[in-house]
């Protein structure tokens, strides 16, 4: 029993030591020296705490526009997506119409298509409408995604049909069903979806950086890039830049990680 | 409000009719009890009156109005479901309430009405709680209240005691009772459980493969059962069943009878006024008050409930009390009236 315990231990603790790693090199090769991060062998701990690094890499770059790129299109891309992902799975889950199956299949095919293999006929379709380097361009190619209306179909699923019944006898619509009833029942479902969408929106780097090509578009992935030039990569600004560029999620999640493991762990109603 | 079907039938898109020509008027301000085995077609019905499912065929009238083609909404119905359906993120007061903030009813208004109906179905001690911290029979009885919430014009309930435990279920089966006397609204319930719906219902219509068997009061659903169906369905224990060639000594039988129906308190002590047969006692038994014996005629086992005056082993008389006697013939039909006695 003892030993089992102990077994459990070590391996949790090798799985922790694993995730928290880099973010800690992240954290003390942004207080080196550019020399002493190149260091063999190299050190755990800055000799000296270079607190310059932060503010060189703060200025290296525009990066309060970043920022405020980053913010816009990381949130609208969630409310857009949460919006379209409610409305499509509430149809799946609960309403019967025609083709609803078909439709359903077409689209969990789509599922199977790399996200890699988009992005030249998304960038095609977009500056045909003239979109590229627009928030729009950043914008509108998130504002549906099939996993979350998949995953929010099963939470509204396992919400009881008659559920819906007595919303409708109580003289609720659809629409007053979905939003009163039907959200406030799947809410660690919605939490979990959109948490993963905000951090994949904002840690997104291929897409904005194809999709846009003036600073004044660039997202802070994508401004992460100011610290490779050709003459070589100053890692110690580099991570001083990574680290608060990767802050806001981590708070995000700090403050919402029971809804998370809550919306991953189960459909989310209590029977 | 009465609730009237006329020639109402409705068959599923595969194809197959799940109610035949229906024909019915629930009397106002009645409890009504649906009444059947599973497969009968009750919940159908009550799902037809609600408005939740469109009849394929006839007419539907709550009192003067015909509704066959409205909603479930412009019915006025208020509806209690087999699970209850409160809504699990809303509190008590809330879940009263709701049909009332869908009809706009101004807030101070429908809280205190909310609180009323919470006081008539007693759950005015839980306004603030969740669905998920009540026990079951609190949980029906909110649902209850949130039917009444917007003075429905029929209230219905589906199979409304099958998720609670027997002495809960015969204490919410009277507050059922209550609550319909008290509010006088018509009331429909759906029910498998031939007691239960004996105990409370004013009338009971009793269902088997789409068709009606019967609509009457209680009383006479037990006493002039109108086929073999009924007589079997109602009553506990179960009638017993013998061919009317056991019994040819016994009676004249008209020409198309086929079995005899004999309730288990019809066989009585040999008392020498009413027809007599010739049994055996094979054992007796007491459950608490209840007093079972069974007895054979001619090898059939024959469950008495009354005591026969008779030792087990013993062969005797007992005599048949003719009201609990019913002669069917090869369909099922009841009848009684064309029997003698020899």
């Amino acid at each position: 029993m003892r030993i089992k315990k102990i077994a459990i231990y070590i391996v949790l603790t090798i799985g922790a030591v694993t995730m928290l790693l880099p973010f800690f090199w992240m954290i003390s090769t942004s207080f080196k020296t550019g020399f002493e991060s190149l260091q063999t062998p190299p050190t755990w701990l800055p000799a000296k705490l270079q607190w310059h690094n932060w503010v060189a890499a703060w200025q290296a770059a525009p990066f309060t526009t970043y920022l405020i790129n980053s913010v816009l299109v990381s949130v609208v891309t969630t409310f857009g997506q949460l919006f379209t992902a409610i409305l499509a799975s509430f149809a799946f889950a609960k309403l019967n119409f025609s083709g609803k199956k078909i439709i359903f299949s077409i689209l969990l095919a789509t599922m199977m298509v790399p996200a890699e293999m988009l992005i030249i006929p998304n960038f095609v379709t977009l500056s045909q409408m003239k979109l590229i380097n627009t928030y729009g361009a950043l914008i509108i190619p998130w504002l549906a995604s099939f996993f979350a209306v998949f995953t929010l179909r099963q939470s509204f699923m396992s919400v009881p049909d008659q559920l819906y019944y007595a919303a409708k006898i109580d003289g609720a619509s659809d629409w007053k069903f979905l939003w009163r009833i039907l959200v406030p029942n799947a809410k660690s479902a919605i939490t979990t979806i959109g948490l993963l969408q905000i951090i994949g929106s904002w840690n997104a780097f291929m897409w904005p950086l194809i999709a846009t090509n003036t600073e004044s578009m660039r997202t802070l992935p994508v401004g992460l890039q100011a610290f490779s030039s050709e003459s070589g990569i100053s890692y110690p600004e580099l991570m001083a830049a990574s680290t608060f560029v990767i802050l806001p999620m981590v708070i995000l999640y700090l403050f919402l990680n029971k809804y998370v493991i809550a919306g991953v762990a189960n459909g989310g109603l209590k029977g | 409000m009465d609730v009237r079907f006329e020639h109402v039938s409705l068959t599923y898109n595969r194809g197959n009719e799940v109610l035949h020509d229906i024909d019915f008027k629930l009397p106002d301000g009645e409890l009504i009890a649906l009444l059947g085995p599973s497969g009968g077609g009750k919940s159908t019905i009550l799902n037809l009156i609600s408005g939740l499912l469109q009849a394929t065929s006839g007419k539907i009238y709550f009192g003067e109005d015909e509704v066959t083609k409205k909603t479930a909404l412009q019915r006025g119905v208020g509806m209690v479901f087999q699970n209850y359906a409160l809504y699990p993120h809303m509190s008590v007061i809330d879940n009263i309430a709701f049909p009332m903030k869908m009809a706009k009813v101004d807030k101070k208004q429908r809280l205190t009405k909310a609180r009323e109906l919470a006081t008539l179905v007693r759950v005015d001690d839980q306004l603030d709680k969740f669905p998920s911290g009540l026990s079951g029979g609190q949980q029906q009885r909110v649902a209850i209240a949130r039917a009444l919430a917007k003075n429905p014009s029929v209230l219905l309930l589906d199979e409304p005691l099958s998720n609670l435990d027997a002495r809960l279920r015969v204490e919410m089966r009277e507050e059922i009772r209550r609550i319909q006397q008290e509010t006088g609204v018509t009331t429909v319930f759906v029910t498998h459980d031939q007691s239960e719906a004996m105990h409370v219902a004013d009338h009971i219509m009793l269902l088997n493969d789409g068709f009606i068997q019967q609509i009457s009061t209680p009383q006479s659903l037990y006493e002039t059962p109108a086929n073999r169906f009924v007589s079997r369905f109602i009553g506990d224990p179960v009638i017993n069943e013998i061919s009317v060639n056991e019994l040819e000594n016994v009676f004249v039988f008209p020409d198309t009878a086929t079995s005899i129906g004999i309730r288990a308190e019809a066989l009585v002590a040999a008392n020498g006024q009413q027809p007599q047969i010739k049994v055996m006692v094979k054992e007796a038994q007491l459950f608490g008050r209840e007093y079972q014996v069974r007895l054979l005629l001619n090898g059939h086992e024959l469950i008495a409930t009354n005591d026969v005056q008779l030792n087990p082993g013993q062969v005797g008389m007992v005599s048949l009390d003719m009201s609990g006697v019913h002669i069917f013939n090869e369909q099922g039909k009841r009848l009684n009236k064309e029997v003698q006695t020899l």
